[in-house]
C-alpha cells in the first residue's frame, strides 16, 4: 500500500482551535484526519457559485466560502464562522512573533452602528466581563444592547444617553489587563 | 380600475404590490431614496421617480413629495404598503385632497384605530371583548393604584398613542406601580410626543392571534380566517402561520364575527386586520387594529386562495368585494418566515453588509417575497427586513418539512441573518407540537441552545476550511488569497430572470 503524506494544519474557530491533516496529494474520495481520527471525504465544488459540498461519512454540509483580510468567512447552516487556517510552518512563525493575541491595554470601543444612546450600564471603575452589556443603543426603531468583547475595567465614557453617534463614534474605553 | 398607481413604499412589499399591478395590467410609479437608486424595487417600477436623500424622514416619510410625484406621473392612486406613512389619517386626507385615491381606509378609520383608548371605547360599544381595563389616562400613582385593585394584578400600564412595546410596563405588585407609572410616561413622551398612558390588566404570555378583514364602499365586511402570530421577541413578530394549531372552528367564528363587527364600528374600507390576545382558556380581547396591509398577509392569500393585494385595488377603485363569508374556506397550511438582518446570537443586533452571495429556496410549495439581490446592501436606514419565505402544505407537517427543507436552501452571505434560529425553531418539539405562546422565544428557545446548534458543524466547518484552503493555497497571514470573482453580472435584471424562473413553478 501507498503510504500518505499528511499536510498538517491548524483551523481555529471561535477560540477552538482543530487539528486537520489533509493528504498532501488531494484526489476525491479521500481522507482526512481531525484531531487524529481519519474520516473520508469528498469536498466538491458547485460551479459558477461560491458554494462548496463537503461529504463525510453519510453526513453532508454546504458550505459558501470567502477570502478576506482575516482569513476565510465560512458559511454553513445559516451561520457565519470567521476561520483561519494555518500551516506548521506558519503556526510556528507567528508563536515566535507574537506571544499571544490578547490585546493588552486601553481598548478603545466604537459604535457599531449610527443611533440613540437609550442607556450607559455601566460607571467609570465598573469592571466588566466579555458578553456583558455595556450601553443600549436604539436603531432601526429597536433598541439594542451592545456588549463587550473583552474582560477589563472601564475607563472612560464617551457618551451621555440621549446622544446621536454615527457609526463608529467612541462610546467607551476599556483597560484590559494582561493575563 | 386603475390604470397607474404609485407605489410610496420600498423593499419587498413594494415588489409584492407591482406584481399584484403587473397582472391587472395597471402600471406601476415607484420612489425611491438615494440609498435605493439600484435597488430592486426601484428596478422593477415601469417609472420612478426620485424622492430624496437616504433617511426615511427625507423620502419615504415625505408625504408632499410623494403625492407631486403622484401627480407629475399621471398616477390615478397611491399604496402606501405597510410602515412609513401608511398608518397617518393626514397622509390618506392629503391624498384625497390632491384629487388622488389613498389604497387603503379612510382618513376617519385610521384616525379611530390610531388611539388605543379611544379604539377600545369603541370596540367595547360595539359588542367586541376587549382586555379588563379602564381608558382614562392616568398619571397620579395614588389614582393609578385604586385602579389597579379594581382591574386586577398584574396590570400593564400602556401608551394611549403608542404600539410596538414602547411606554409599557407591567406592574406585578402595588409596589412597583409608581416608578412603573413614571417610566411609562417618560418612554410614551418621547417616543410618541404624549404622556398619555393608561392601564389594562395584563394577559400573561397570550396568544397574539390576528384576523383579516376586507371591506368595501358599499357596507360588505367579510374575515378571511387567523394568523397565529405568536413567535415574537418584544413585540416583534419573526414567525407567522395560519390557521392558527390553538383555535378551535368554533373559536375562530367568533373571532371573526367579532372582527367584522369591530371593522363595521370604525365604517372600515379596504384590507385591515383586527388583532387579538387569546388567553390559555381561549378566552379572546381585542387588542388593536392595524389599518394597512400586514406584512403576514401572504399566508393568508395561500390558504384562501385570495390575492390580497388585488382585493386592495378593486375594493379602492369601488368595486364590490367578489366574495361572500360563506365562500372563504381555510386549506391546507401556511407558514411564514421573516428572513431579517439581525443577529441571534447577540440579541438580535441589527447587521448590516454587503450581500455578496445569494441562493434563493425554490421547488414545491415555497414563496420567496423579497426586497434585496446579490449585490444588494444593506443599511440601516430602514427596517431589518430582508424577505419573507413563505411555505405551503396540505397539512401543518408537510408546510414545516418544506419551510426546513427551504431554510436549508437559502445561503445569504454577507451579512447576518435569522436563518438559523428559523432552522432550529423547525425542529424545535414545543413548536412542532404547535403549543405555544409569546412566551415560547423568552423560556424555550434561548442563545444557549443557539449556540449549541452553531457549533454542532464547525468540526465538518474545519475540514472544509482545510480543504479549501489547501486547493487554493491559503494558509497563513501573508500569503496571497486567492479572491473568488464575484459572480453577479451589471446590466441583466436578475429581478427579471427571478421573477421568470419563478413562473416555471
Amino acid at each position: 500500500m501507498e503510504t500518505v503524506h499528511w499536510e498538517k494544519m491548524y483551523v481555529t474557530i471561535d477560540e477552538e482551535t482543530f487539528e486537520v491533516e489533509v493528504p498532501f496529494e488531494l484526489n476525491y474520495p479521500t481522507s482526512v484526519r481531525l484531531n487524529g481520527n481519519e474520516i473520508p471525504v469528498v469536498f466538491s465544488p458547485l460551479e459558477g457559485t461560491l458554494l462548496w459540498m463537503l461529504r463525510s461519512a453519510g453526513e453532508k454540509l454546504s458550505v459558501t466560502i470567502q477570502s478576506n483580510d482575516m482569513g476565510l468567512s465560512v458559511n454553513a447552516n445559516g451561520w457565519n464562522y470567521g476561520v483561519k487556517v494555518e500551516d506548521e510552518r506558519t503556526r510556528r512563525l507567528r508563536s515566535v512573533l507574537h506571544t499571544g493575541q490578547q490585546a493588552v491595554g486601553s481598548i478603545l470601543v466604537h459604535a457599531p452602528m449610527p443611533g440613540l444612546v437609550i442607556r450607559i450600564l455601566k460607571s467609570t471603575g465598573d469592571l466588566i466581563r466579555k458578553g456583558e452589556a455595556y450601553a443600549i443603543l436604539e436603531a432601526m426603531k429597536m433598541e439594542n444592547e451592545l456588549r463587550s468583547s473583552f474582560d477589563g475595567t472601564v475607563t472612560t465614557i464617551h457618551v451621555i444617553p440621549g446622544q446621536t453617534v454615527e457609526k463608529g463614534a467612541l462610546l467607551i474605553t476599556i483597560e484590559v489587563e494582561a493575563v | 380600475m386603475f390604470k397607474k398607481i404609485l407605489i410610496a413604499n420600498r423593499g419587498e412589499i413594494a415588489i409584492r404590490i407591482m406584481r399584484a399591478c403587473n397582472e391587472l395590467g395597471i402600471r406601476t410609479v415607484g420612489v425611491y431614496s438615494d440609498a435605493d437608486r439600484t435597488a430592486p424595487h426601484t428596478q422593477y417600477a415601469d417609472e420612478v421617480v426620485h424622492i430624496g436623500p437616504s433617511p426615511a424622514r427625507d423620502s419615504y416619510l415625505r408625504a408632499d413629495k410623494i403625492i407631486v410625484a403622484a401627480k407629475s406621473t399621471g398616477a390615478e392612486a397611491i399604496h402606501p404598503g405597510y410602515g412609513f406613512l401608511s398608518e397617518r389619517a393626514e397622509f390618506a386626507q392629503q391624498v384625497n385632497e390632491a384629487g388622488l385615491i389613498f389604497i387603503g381606509p379612510p382618513a376617519s378609520a385610521i384616525a379611530a384605530m390610531g388611539s388605543k383608548t379611544a379604539a377600545r371605547l369603541r370596540m367595547k360599544a360595539s359588542g367586541v371583548p376587549v382586555v379588563p381595563g379602564n381608558e382614562d389616562p392616568v398619571s397620579d400613582p395614588h389614582i393609578a393604584l385604586t385602579l389597579a385593585e379594581e382591574i386586577g394584578y398584574p396590570i400593564l400600564i400602556k401608551a394611549a398613542h403608542g404600539g410596538g412595546g414602547k411606554g409599557m410596563r407591567k406592574v406585578s405588585t402595588r409596589e412597583e406601580m409608581p416608578l412603573a407609572l413614571e417610566a411609562a410616561m417618560r418612554e410614551s413622551q418621547a417616543a410618541f410626543n404624549s404622556s398619555e398612558v393608561y392601564l389594562e390588566r395584563c394577559i400573561e404570555n397570550p396568544h397574539h392571534i390576528e384576523i383579516q378583514i376586507l371591506a368595501d364602499k358599499f357596507g360588505n365586511v367579510i374575515h378571511l380566517g387567523e394568523r397565529e402570530c405568536s413567535i415574537q421577541r418584544r413585540h416583534q413578530k419573526l414567525l407567522e402561520e395560519s390557521p392558527s394549531p390553538f383555535i378551535t372552528p368554533e373559536l375562530r367564528k367568533k373571532m371573526g364575527t367579532a372582527a367584522v363587527q369591530a371593522a363595521k364600528a370604525v365604517r372600515y374600507e379596504n384590507a385591515g386586520t383586527i388583532e387579538f390576545l387569546v388567553d390559555a382558556e381561549r378566552n379572546f380581547y381585542f387588542l388593536e387594529m392595524n389599518t394597512r396591509l400586514q406584512v403576514e398577509h401572504p399566508i393568508t392569500e395561500l390558504v384562501t386562495g385570495i390575492d390580497l393585494v388585488k382585493a386592495q385595488l378593486q375594493i379602492a377603485s369601488g368595486e364590490k368585494i367578489l366574495w361572500k363569508q360563506s365562500d372563504i374556506v381555510q386549506t391546507g397550511w401556511a407558514i411564514e418566515c421573516r428572513i431579517c438582518a439581525e443577529d441571534p446570537l447577540s440579541n438580535f443586533l441589527p447587521s448590516t453588509g454587503h450581500i455578496s452571495h445569494l441562493r434563493t429556496p425554490s421547488g414545491p410549495g415555497v414563496r420567496d417575497d423579497r426586497g434585496v439581490t446579490e449585490g444588494s446592501d444593506v443599511t440601516l436606514y430602514y427596517d431589518s427586513l430582508l424577505a419573507k419565505l413563505i411555505t405551503y402544505g396540505t397539512d401543518r407537517c408537510e408546510a414545516i418539512a418544506r419551510t426546513k427543507r427551504a431554510l436549508e436552501e437559502y445561503h445569504i452571505v454577507g451579512v447576518t441573518t435569522t436563518i438559523p434560529f428559523l432552522e432550529c425553531l423547525m425542529s424545535h418539539p414545543v413548536f412542532l407540537a404547535g403549543d405555544y405562546n409569546t412566551g415560547f422565544i423568552e423560556y424555550e428557545l434561548s442563545e444557549r441552545h443557539l449556540s449549541d446548534n452553531r457549533n454542532e458543524v464547525k468540526r465538518l466547518v474545519a475540514i472544509a476550511a482545510a480543504l479549501y484552503a489547501k486547493a487554493n493555497h491559503s494558509t497563513g497571514h501573508n500569503s496571497e488569497m486567492k479572491q473568488v470573482p464575484n459572480k453577479s453580472t451589471p446590466g441583466k435584471s436578475e429581478w427579471k430572470f427571478a421573477g421568470r424562473a419563478n413562473q416555471l413553478r
